[in-house]
C-alpha cells in the first residue's frame, strides 16, 4: 500500500496543521498507513476530492461523519482515495524472499517432504501473486525439485479468477521482472501483450471465493501458507473480523499469513501471533488453541 | 515433484474444494440448540466449539449462551469466534450481557470485550451508564470503547468526563480520545482540567498537549 500516487485533479484545501494531525492519526489507527509530512501536499489534495464528491462543506463536517456518523460509505471512500490500487508482478518480493528463504523450511519441518505443500493467494486478481509465487518457488527454492506444491488463487470477482486463467500481462504488470524471467516464463501475444507460460497455467488454479463468507471459505482447509495482502483495509471492522476468523479456519495450526507491508493484524484480531522473520514479519496460526 | 494441482478439481468455481464428506457432517445437526450444547459441551474441541460461535452469529436465541461461554473459554481463537460471532448479531442484549466482562478479573477478556463492545452500535445506549459506574477500571474501559465506537455523542461524553469524573486516570484517558474527536469548543475544559488535579503532571501535560491541537479547530 502506498500513498503516493492517485492524486485528483481537485485543488487543495486549506487544512490547519492540527486538521492533518488529526487525519492522519485516525487513519493510521484505522489502516496501519502512516503519512510521513512530507506526503502533507498530495493527502491535502486527495481530501478535497473527497469533500468535492461528499455532501459536506468542510473538513470538520467530513470527518466527523466518518468517524462518529458511521457513514462507512464515505470512509471507504476516503481508504481508497488515499491508497493505491494496482497489482503487478514480484509486488513487495521481499515477502516472496521470506516465504522461499524463512517460512517455506519451518514449513516443511512441520508436514515433512511427503506431504503437499498448500499455498493460497487471495485476492489473486489477475493472478500476478500466485504466479509470482510460482516462479519464485521455481527459481529460489531448490527443494520445489522434491516437495509437492499446489498453488491456488482465489478472488471474489469471476473476471479477474477468468483473466488469471488466461494469464496475460501488459508491460506495465512485468515491469518487475529481469528480461531473463520474463523471457523464460512469457511468450509474446497480439497486442504488444505476453502470456504466461502454460506450465504455470496449468500448475495454478484458480477458483472464485469471498474471504467474508464462512460457509464458502469453511471449504477451503488446511492451507500451509495464505497470502492475503491489501485487502483487509479496504474492509468495514466487522468484515475484517469475521475475514481473520475465516483465514485463521483455512490455515492448518502452524500455518502462516501474509498481509501487505502497511497491515497488522494486531489491530484487527488477537488470534494469530506475529512471527518476526529477519526480512518480514508473518502471522501464524498457534498449534495450541487450549482444550 | 514441483508445482501440483489437486487431483479433484471440478468444474464449477466455487466450493472445488470442499471435502463433501465433512460438508455434510457440517450441515447435519448444526441447528441452534445443538451448536449451542457445542459451546459448554465437556470434552468439545477448541476448533469445534469456535465453528459453532461463528454459526451462532446472528442468532438472538444463542446471545446469553455466547456471552456465558466467552467468559469460561480458555481458547484465544474460540473467546475470539464467540465475540465476533455476538458483534454480528448486536443489538442491547448483547451489550448488557457483554458489559458484565467489563468487571472481569482476566485483562485480556476485559481488553477483547471493550473491541467487541466498540464495534456495536448499541453500546452507545449503555454508555451513560457506564460511565457513571463507581469502579474507575469500568469508566476507563468505557472510554476506550469510545476510542472507536460510531457515535455523533462521543464527544460530548467523553467532554462530561474530562469535566466531572473525579478519577484523574479516566479523565486521562479522556483527553486521550478528545484529542481526536474534539474540537475548539472543548478547549476551556480541556485547560481547566489540571486546576483538578494539581498533583497529577501527566494530566497537566496531557491537558497542554490536546489543547494545543483542538485549537487549530472549528467547532462542530
Amino acid at each position: 500500500m502506498s500513498a503516493d500516487a492517485a492524486t485528483s485533479p481537485a485543488s487543495a484545501p486549506h487544512l490547519s496543521d492540527a486538521d492533518f494531525d488529526r487525519f492522519r492519526d485516525w487513519f493510521y489507527r484505522r489502516t496501519g498507513v502512516r503519512f510521513a509530512d512530507s506526503k502533507r501536499y498530495f493527502i491535502d489534495k486527495r481530501i478535497a476530492a473527497c469533500l468535492a464528491e461528499s455532501e459536506h462543506d468542510d473538513f470538520g463536517a467530513w470527518f466527523t461523519a466518518i468517524r462518529l456518523g458511521g457513514d462507512q460509505a464515505l470512509e471507504m471512500r476516503a481508504i481508497a482515495r488515499m491508497t493505491v490500487h494496482e497489482t503487478y508482478f514480484m509486488r513487495e518480493d521481499y515477502q516472496l524472499s521470506c516465504l522461499v528463504d524463512e517460512v517455506l523450511p519451518e514449513v516443511v519441518d512441520d508436514v515433512g517432504l511427503d506431504a503437499t505443500v498448500r499455498i493460497l493467494s487471495l485476492p489473486c486478481s489477475t493472478g500476478d501473486e500466485p504466479y509470482s509465487i510460482g516462479i519464485s518457488l521455481l527459481e529460489r527454492w531448490p527443494e520445489i525439485e522434491t516437495v509437492d506444491v499446489e498453488i491456488v488463487g482465489m478472488d471474489i470477482d469471476a473476471e479477474s479468477v477468468a483473466a488469471a486463467r488466461e494469464g496475460t500481462y501488459g508491460a506495465r504488470a512485468l515491469q518487475r521482472l529481469s528480461p531473463e524471467l520474463s523471457r523464460r516464463y512469457f511468450a509474446p501475444v497480439p497486442g504488444d501483450r505476453r502470456q504466461i507460460s502454460a506450465d504455470l497455467r496449468s500448475a495454478v488454479s484458480f477458483r472464485v471465493g469471498n474471504v467474508c463468507d464462512t460457509q464458502q471459505m469453511r471449504a477451503y482447509r488446511g492451507y500451509d501458507v495464505i497470502f492475503c495482502r491489501n485487502l483487509l483495509i479496504y474492509f468495514d471492522e466487522l468484515s475484517c473480523r469475521r475475514a481473520a476468523e475465516n483465514l485463521f479456519g483455512m490455515l492448518r495450526p502452524g500455518g502462516f499469513l501474509f498481509l501487505g507491508h502497511s497491515e497488522s493484524m494486531s489491530r484487527i484480531s488477537p488470534i494469530f501471533d506475529p512471527v518476526r522473520f529477519p526480512t518480514a514479519t508473518v502471522y501464524q496460526r498457534p498449534f495450541e488453541e487450549g482444550s | 515433484m514441483g508445482l501440483v494441482k489437486r487431483v479433484a478439481v471440478a468444474a464449477s468455481d466455487i466450493d472445488t474444494d470442499i471435502d463433501t464428506d465433512v460438508a455434510e457432517r457440517r450441515a447435519a445437526g448444526r441447528d441452534v440448540p445443538g451448536l449451542i450444547a457445542t459451546l459448554v459441551a465437556p470434552g468439545s474441541g477448541a476448533d469445534a466449539r469456535r465453528w459453532a460461535a461463528l454459526d451462532l452469529a446472528g442468532e438472538p436465541a444463542a446471545v446469553h449462551a455466547l456471552c456465558a461461554a466467552v467468559a469460561a473459554e480458555g481458547s484465544r481463537a474460540a473467546r475470539d469466534a464467540m465475540l465476533t460471532a455476538l458483534v454480528e448479531t448486536g443489538g442491547e442484549d448483547v451489550v448488557r450481557a457483554l458489559v458484565v466482562h467489563l468487571r472481569s478479573a482476566g485483562a485480556e477478556l476485559r481488553n477483547a470485550v471493550v473491541e467487541a463492545l466498540a464495534q456495536i452500535e448499541a453500546t452507545a445506549l449503555v454508555v451513560p451508564e457506564l460511565l457513571a459506574d463507581p469502579d474507575p477500571d469500568v469508566r476507563i474501559l468505557t472510554v476506550m470503547a469510545l476510542a472507536s465506537l460510531r457515535s455523533p455523542l462521543v464527544p460530548s461524553w467523553l467532554l462530561a468526563v474530562v469535566r466531572e469524573d473525579e478519577h484523574a486516570n479516566v479523565c486521562g484517558a479522556a483527553l486521550g480520545e478528545l484529542a481526536e474527536v474534539g474540537d475548539a469548543s472543548m478547549l476551556a475544559a480541556v485547560e481547566a482540567l489540571p486546576a483538578r488535579f494539581p498533583q497529577d503532571p501527566f494530566i497537566a501535560f496531557a491537558a497542554r498537549s490536546v489543547a494545543e491541537r483542538l485549537a487549530g479547530r472549528e467547532a462542530a
